[in-house]
């Protein structure tokens, strides 16, 4: 990976970071990538609505349903949002 | 009772599992959370549990494929869903796909109202525990009731879930009818769950739930 991808990543897992924090009100969890929704406190199933709908805010992207329904944690929706945002 | 015949919903059986879904909402009340908290309403609340349907997401209480219902002479009059939680094969919890499932059909203006609303019932989420059997959304038509119904769709599902670890069902705590069944059926409470917040009343049937459980294998009542 070059070093401006990696800037990307880092900026993309920043933002990420700042939506789901404003959803919950707190920022007690850690962006790894095996993170999921049962580790962090608070992301249940109305703030995850808050969470999705800002994300799509955030980035200006809409997800599928069939997309969403597969996030394994929070690695696979970094990716997710990273293939929604690179150039067609 | 005679030409009973419980099979799996499919499709054609939507129309009559958006009524179950939202008779059994409502726990004999007039108060439906899925239009309250969403400043909505039940005619507009009935074309979107429908269009939830029609998307096929397994595994959750909005899949027409996890209902088992109950024909009388080929008429559906009762319906049950169950589902093992989490067994799919990305292991999502059920009330993550229920929340895209929500999240995707409601309009934004229904969300942004739910945004305001929800923190109001978060004391009566029940969380689910993984790998149990559901059980939710227990409706019988009222000119069949008491005539065993519920009883033989809820032994239906058991009898298939032999993976599941236990079996849970939730019950407004004011709803002894229910309770009573589940009981009968083997279930004891465990938990009472409720909300501290005196505007639940306004949105939802009662202001506690109460957490059953049962162990699957049990013989009890089926």
């Amino acid at each position: 990976m070059t070093s401006t991808k990696t800037m990307e990543l880092e900026e993309l897992r920043g933002r990420i970071r700042r939506t789901v924090i404003a959803v919950l009100g707190h920022d007690r969890f850690e962006m790894r990538d095996d993170l999921t929704a049962r580790d962090v406190e608070g992301w249940d199933s109305l703030t995850h609505m808050s969470i999705i709908t800002g994300l799509e805010k955030e980035f200006g992207v809409r997800f599928k349903l069939k997309e969403i329904n597969k996030l394994k944690n929070m690695g696979s929706l970094i990716e997710l949002i990273r293939s929604k945002l690179e150039p067609t | 009772m005679e030409n009973v015949v419980v099979r799996r919903a499919v499709a054609g059986d939507n129309a009559f599992l958006v009524e179950a879904i939202i008779s059994a909402e409502k726990s004999n009340t007039s108060r439906l959370g899925l239009a309250t908290l969403f400043g909505s309403t039940e005619e507009e609340v009935r074309v979107l549990v429908e269009q939830m349907l029609e998307e096929e997401v397994d595994g959750c209480e909005f899949a027409t494929s996890s209902f088992l219902v109950a024909e009388v002479d080929g008429k559906a009059v009762a319906a049950v869903a169950g589902w093992i939680e989490g067994a799919g094969e990305d292991e999502m919890p059920s009330a993550l796909l229920k929340a895209n499932l929500i999240g995707y059909t409601f309009p934004a203006e229904r969300m942004q109202q739910l945004r305001t609303n929800a923190a109001v019932i978060t004391g009566i989420q029940i969380p689910r525990e993984k790998d149990s059997l559901q059980i939710e959304y227990v409706h019988v038509d009222p000119a069949y009731r008491g005539k065993g119904l519920a009883g033989r769709l809820i032994s239906a599902h058991l009898a298939s879930a032999a993976r599941a670890t236990k079996a849970q069902v939730q019950a407004f705590a004011d709803n002894a009818v229910a309770i009573g069944l589940y009981e009968r059926l083997g279930f004891r409470i465990v938990r009472t769950f409720a909300s501290s917040d005196p505007r639940t009343i306004l949105f939802m049937p009662y202001t506690e739930k109460v957490l059953m459980e049962r162990d699957i294998d049990q013989d009890h009542g089926t």
